[in-house]
């Protein structure tokens, strides 16, 4: 099984050999490969779980650009808000978005990466890739966007589905029951305990 | 009194076989129990068959963290029925459906079925703590404003209920009990006083012959230990909401061989016991011996695997399967021709073996 994966990824990566020497050193292709490629080592590397998270947590933490993901998933909800609440919201979202991914990339046991397309368009590009499994292909697409650090992802598409709109839709749902501050209390609940809960593991 | 009571006291140890027994036979028994209580090393862990369509890294996690606290057994959907409806092996089978993976990726509620086997109550409830595990898995997994993504449909595969409640699980295997006592303490004995009274001896001589004179004297005690039985369990059904399940002849059928089998083994320890007093201490041991192994005291699942193993050799794990068929699956005549065979297959064989025994003892008097 392992050596038929093999294959299959040297297969992919030849076919896409050509490509991939077309695309440019720091690009949105490259740099979005060496973060994958870096998450995958985390993957499939010693350490148990909760060490698996904290580790790609760091990793991701600078390619993925969560403040804007935050303003996109929020939206409107965020106008007339206060800068400490705002400050608050964006360094919740951080730890929530980052989870989120994370724990989907934790599921795969030994995840394989093929890179399909790059598409740039001026300041913004998009990544298609995809999570690689003996028996299927899971679709992963990035937006990405120049800023002064290099590429940085601004929304992931998990098999065609937003994160950012899941979330938005999410966030709606819950302010529609409650206040924005209540709903911050809530998340921080949720993921300042499960902090606890993983360091204390 | 006193000179009573050295009477009585010399009778009592002038039977050494009864008296051994009466001592003997409670120290196995308390030594049995606490062998299918206390070894737990032996005990299987439990199974549980899981369909995995899906083939996918959300049914490999679950199946990853299953796997670390029960008997996973990954099967096909046909196989996974059958161990559940057909052979009842397992209390449940988990279906990963084939794309849950992918509906979990993108955010969307995934349905899992759990087919199930309401009448293996306790399997069933091991069952639910592992998938308590498995949703607090999901849950973790899942976005902390995410509503639940993973939803278990339950759908039982042997009768119309969901549920079973204590009364059915304990009512008609206690009603068993009672009939098991009664019925065997009461033929031995009656065979007993009969020799004791010196009727014995004319009744074997009557132009009826032994066989005859001895099948009418079991006959009678059928026809009591069937009525005991239907009553017993009528009485549940109407106080109790006992379910008896959908066929009254199903119920007669069952009854009937479980009571002939019954006085069958009464016949047999008649047979063994060379004196009336004798018969108590041998009746005891048997009747607490199969109602054990049956099933009758605790669930199959709840007893080591090397007594598990012995079940099928005593009448009374059939009798408890085709209760458990009638009661708690609402099966009807149908499924209970196995143990209804398996029953008077028990019964006439005892009944062949009991009449020798007993014939073979009062020919040597």
């Amino acid at each position: 099984m392992r050596v038929g994966r093999m294959i299959l990824v040297a297969v992919l990566l030849v076919a896409a050999g050509d490509r991939s020497h077309a695309y440019a050193p720091g690009g949105p292709m490259e740099t979005t490969r060496r973060i994958l490629t870096a998450s995958n080592a985390v993957v499939t590397g010693p350490g148990d779980r909760d060490h698996k998270l904290v580790a790609l947590k760091a990793l991701l933490r600078d390619f993925l650009d969560t403040d804007s993901l935050g303003r996109r998933s929020m939206g409107r909800h965020l106008e007339g808000k206060t800068p400490e609440q705002k400050e608050r919201f964006f360094d919740l979202f951080r730890d929530l978005f980052v989870r989120t991914y994370v724990q989907r990339l934790l599921l795969f046991d030994a995840p394989d990466f093929a890179y399909t397309e790059e598409e740039i368009d001026g300041d913004e590009a998009r990544v298609g890739t995809q999570i690689v499994t003996p028996r299927d292909r899971f679709a992963v697409d990035y937006d990405l966007e120049k800023t002064d650090g290099g590429w940085r992802a601004t929304d992931i598409f998990i098999e065609d589905v937003s994160l950012s709109a899941n979330f938005q839709a999410q966030f709606s749902k819950a302010l529609a029951k409650s206040s924005f501050d209540e709903l911050m209390d809530r998340l921080e609940r949720k993921l300042r305990g499960k902090k606890k809960e993983a360091s204390a593991g | 009194m006193v000179a009573v009571f050295w009477k009585d006291l010399r009778l009592i140890l002038r039977d050494r076989v009864a008296l051994a027994g009466s001592l003997v036979v409670p120290v196995l028994v308390i030594s049995l129990i606490a062998g299918a209580l206390l070894d737990t090393a032996d005990r299987t862990r439990l199974l549980l068959p899981v369909v995995d369509e899906d083939q996918g890294p959300v049914a490999g996690a679950f199946v990853k963290l299953l796997s670390a606290h029960g008997e996973l057994l990954v099967v096909g959907r046909d196989e996974a029925e059958r161990l559940v409806r057909d052979d009842n092996d397992a209390a449940a089978a988990l279906v990963f459906p084939r794309g849950l993976s992918r509906r979990y990726l993108r955010g969307e509620p995934a349905e899992i079925e759990l087919l199930t086997d309401p009448a293996q109550a306790y399997a069933l409830q091991a069952i639910r703590v592992l998938l308590l595990l498995m949703d607090r898995e999901a849950q973790a997994l899942a976005d902390p404003l995410s509503e639940d993504l993973i939803v278990v449909e339950k759908t039982s595969l042997t009768g119309a209920r969901e549920e079973v409640d204590s009364f059915d699980e304990n009512v008609p295997a206690f009603s068993l009990l009672f009939v098991l006592i009664v019925v065997i303490f009461g033929t031995s004995m009656a065979l007993h006083d009969e020799r004791d009274w010196g009727t014995l001896p004319r009744l074997l001589v009557a132009p009826a012959g032994f066989t005859w004179m001895i099948l009418g004297k079991l006959g009678a005690r059928f026809v009591l230990g069937l009525v005991q039985m239907l009553a017993l369990l009528v009485w549940a059904h109407f106080f109790f909401g006992v379910a008896l399940g959908p066929s009254p002849g199903a119920l007669l059928l069952l009854s009937a061989a479980m009571v002939f089998t019954t006085v069958a083994v009464g016949l047999v320890v008649a047979g063994v016991a060379a004196t009336r007093e004798q018969t108590q201490p041998v009746s005891l041991a048997v009747v607490m011996l199969i109602s054990l192994l049956g099933g009758l005291w605790f669930p199959p699942e709840f007893v080591p695997e090397w007594m598990r193993n012995l079940q099928p050799l005593v009448y009374t794990s059939w009798a408890m399967r085709g209760l458990n068929d009638l009661v708690l699956r609402d099966r009807g005549l149908e499924a209970i021709g196995g143990a209804v065979s398996a029953l008077f297959g028990y019964g006439l064989l005892t009944l062949v073996v009991g009449m020798r025994m007993f014939r073979a003892r009062h020919s040597a008097r």
